[in-house]
């Protein structure tokens, strides 16, 4: 219930702060936001900036490029994106150290099974992507050419499509054979 | 208890599983199933819990033949499920629940037993997983997944249980408690599937050993398997050494490891 | 595209979201019915797959790389509505998990890529026939990572003509179509006949895989 909670009001603050545009009133907001995380604010804010800094930083210097030489005011507008992105960056690190997404959704008890089943089989692909670039670079003494580094993809990829066929029949067994699939019409 | 009767299993792409296999496991029975990589003992054990169905012959559960229309009927299925267990040699393929606890009381609960939280929390700490209740199963070691998937299975109190190479990626300590917690086990008819022969001592009176080709070519007593080695050889459970000795003259044994600790 | 909350006008991200809802239902449908029980496992593992082709880097010339987006690659293998549906979760768990992308943003990602990019693979591929030659593989797939660069510009360059404020100062994104076409298409000329050519050789390393099996 908090989880679904938390998730529901992060939603509609995002939704929210969009029809927010005084620089203002954004930062106030912002401001609130660090204040409510306490202790792990500095944690949430990095993780944050480090999210959005390039995309913001490119989208700004354009805008000042652009508006300096039409002769534009530029400062109203990269205040409001820059506060407004930042913000709602904060925000939503701060709903994913903060809900678990799968009680979040646990009322729908399907979606709650396929989110479970999906980040663990995540962990399983990942852990045999993981492997087949270690061994790739392993056999690499030196930086292999391009042409063998976009083979590996291929083959990475590759890898992963076969895992996928498999992995899907045995879940389909194993779940199974814990009768997930009896009750289901 | 389960009963298979020639029966054969043949994938859609035209691949073999196993062929004409028959034969009947009795109450309490404890049985392992032997045979190299690729012979068909998942095929084997899923037959048996019904997730495939023989293309040949029959499957029988305590007299009943095992069929899709079977199956189909939920009381029926749902009692075969809660009587049949299945531990899979990768545990993620069992593991679907936000947390361990509901995990566990997963199986108790949709059979309708009381109390599935208590019960479950009962087995979180038979099995060694009590401080882990409220983890997601996905962030589990291999070791402590397939501990959760073994109290999975009996949290629901099956009278057969079937493990498809529970040690494969098992350390020795975590080995050597699933081997003793399985012998702690009464009353249940086991057959666990391994390669490993230095183990199958410890897991089984009977042995069932699958050739390379699918079909069964041993069905009897372990110690009397162990001890033959062509058996083994021709099972692909053994392999020969070739020593050559000082004085220029060589010969070949055929090794089988089956010594356990 | 990983574009953060806050670039996107509520006039845009509302109408997207109006819009893949009821295709998120049709697609919900389309593969319960296909797969029937097995749909939760299929999807699951297709998420998964999805979530983890997006994590592969594709090296391009100059050093530089650039992630398989594998829609391509899904659509063709699993079929139009299996590949939308996994695309628009692993969306949803980028942005809900690891804050990689805006939630506000998802609807527009999901329907410009999953379903307008997929459904470009899945026209240009049924022109092609079904061959497995380079260009019947190549063509399509390429296409439709173009076709949804140039909607995702499309509808990036809308923002300022879709809300500004009383000065015609933009109140999101800033740039129209005139930057936002050539900024986003071009590049995405390259890594679409790339990632072509990479989903014709997956295809090709699995058929000999299966064929030798």
């Amino acid at each position: 219930m908090k989880d679904r909670t938390v998730l529901a009001c992060w939603l509609a603050a995002v939704v929210a702060i969009t029809f927010v545009h005084d620089p203002g009133v954004l930062a106030g907001l912002l401001l609130i936001a660090l204040a409510a995380q306490g202790g792990s604010a500095p944690m949430i804010a990095l993780r944050a900036l480090l999210a959005v800094a390039l995309v913001n930083l490119t989208v700004s210097i354009a805008f000042v490029a652009s508006a300096w030489l039409s002769g534009e005011d530029w400062m109203l507008f990269v205040l409001r994106l820059n506060l407004r992105v930042f913000l709602l960056a904060l925000l939503t690190f701060w709903m994913i150290r903060h809900v678990d997404l799968a009680r979040a959704v646990a009322p729908w008890s399907s979606l709650q099974f396929l989110v479970v089943l999906v980040i663990g089989q995540i962990r399983t692909f990942a852990a045999l992507l993981t492997d087949y670039r270690m061994a790739f670079a392993s056999r690499s003494p030196t930086r292999p050419p391009l042409r063998m580094r976009f083979g590996s993809a291929g083959r990475q990829a590759a890898a992963m499509m076969e895992k996928a066929e498999r992995q899907a029949d045995e879940l389909n067994h194993g779940m199974r054979a814990r009768g997930f699939f009896d009750d289901r019409a | 208890m389960i009963e298979l009767e020639r029966v054969s299993h043949a994938y859609p792409d035209g691949a073999r599983g196993i062929r004409d296999v028959s034969f009947a496991l009795g109450l309490g029975e404890r049985a392992v199933l032997l045979g190299s990589n690729g012979c068909g003992k998942s095929t084997l054990l899923k037959l048996m819990a019904g997730l495939l169905l023989p293309t040949d012959g029959q499957s029988r559960y305590r007299g009943e033949p095992v069929t899709a229309a079977r199956l189909k009927d939920r009381d029926w299925c749902r009692r075969f499920r809660g009587d049949v267990g299945m531990v899979f040699q990768h545990p993620e393929a069992m593991l679907f629940n936000p947390t361990v606890v509901e995990e566990i009381a997963y199986g108790p609960t949709r059979l309708g037993m009381k109390e599935p939280i208590r019960h479950a929390r009962d087995w979180a700490e038979r099995v060694g997983l009590s401080q882990y209740l409220d983890k997601p199963p996905y962030r589990l070691s291999g070791g402590e997944k397939q501990r959760l998937c073994l109290a999975c299975v009996l949290a629901c109190q099956p009278r057969v249980l079937l493990l498809d190479e529970p040690t494969a990626s098992l350390d020795p300590r975590a080995t050597g408690w699933l081997v003793d917690f399985l012998l702690g086990q009464k009353n249940l008819t086991t057959l666990v599937s391994t390669q490993n022969l230095s183990l199958a001592a410890e897991l089984g009176d009977r042995a069932l050993i699958l050739g390379e080709e699918g079909s069964l070519i041993f069905d009897g007593s372990l110690r009397r398997a162990l001890d033959d080695t062509d058996l083994l050889w021709r099972a692909n459970l053994a392999h020969r050494h070739e020593h050559r000795h000082a004085d220029g003259t060589e010969h070949r044994h055929v090794h089988a490891h089956r010594d356990w600790g | 595209m990983h574009i953060p909350d806050g670039l996107i006008a509520p006039q845009a991200y509302l109408a997207a979201a109006a819009l893949a809802v009821p295709c998120w239902a049709y697609a919900v449908r389309r593969v319960a019915t296909a797969l029937d029980e097995r749909a939760i496992p299929r999807l699951a593992v297709l998420t998964a797959l999805a979530f983890v082709l997006s994590t592969i880097m594709v090296p391009l010339p100059g050093g530089t790389s650039a992630h398989l987006s594998g829609m391509g690659l899904l659509v063709l293998a699993f079929g139009l509505w299996p590949a939308f549906l996994a695309f628009s979760l692993v969306l949803a768990l980028q942005a809900l998990l690891l804050g990689a992308g805006g939630i506000t943003a998802l609807p527009v990602n999901a329907l410009t890529m999953g379903l307008a990019g997929g459904a470009v693979v899945v026209g240009v591929r049924s022109l092609l026939g079904p061959g497995k030659s380079a260009w019947a593989i190549v063509l399509p797939v390429s296409s439709g990572v173009v076709v949804a660069a140039v909607l995702l510009a499309l509808v990036l360059g809308a923002q300022p003509y879709l809300a500004s404020d009383a000065h015609g100062q933009p109140l999101f994104f800033p740039f129209g179509p005139a930057v936002t076409l050539p900024v986003i298409v071009l590049p995405h000329l390259v890594i679409g006949l790339l990632e072509g050519v990479l989903t014709w050789m997956v295809i090709g390393i699995l058929d000999s895989r299966r064929a030798t099996a």
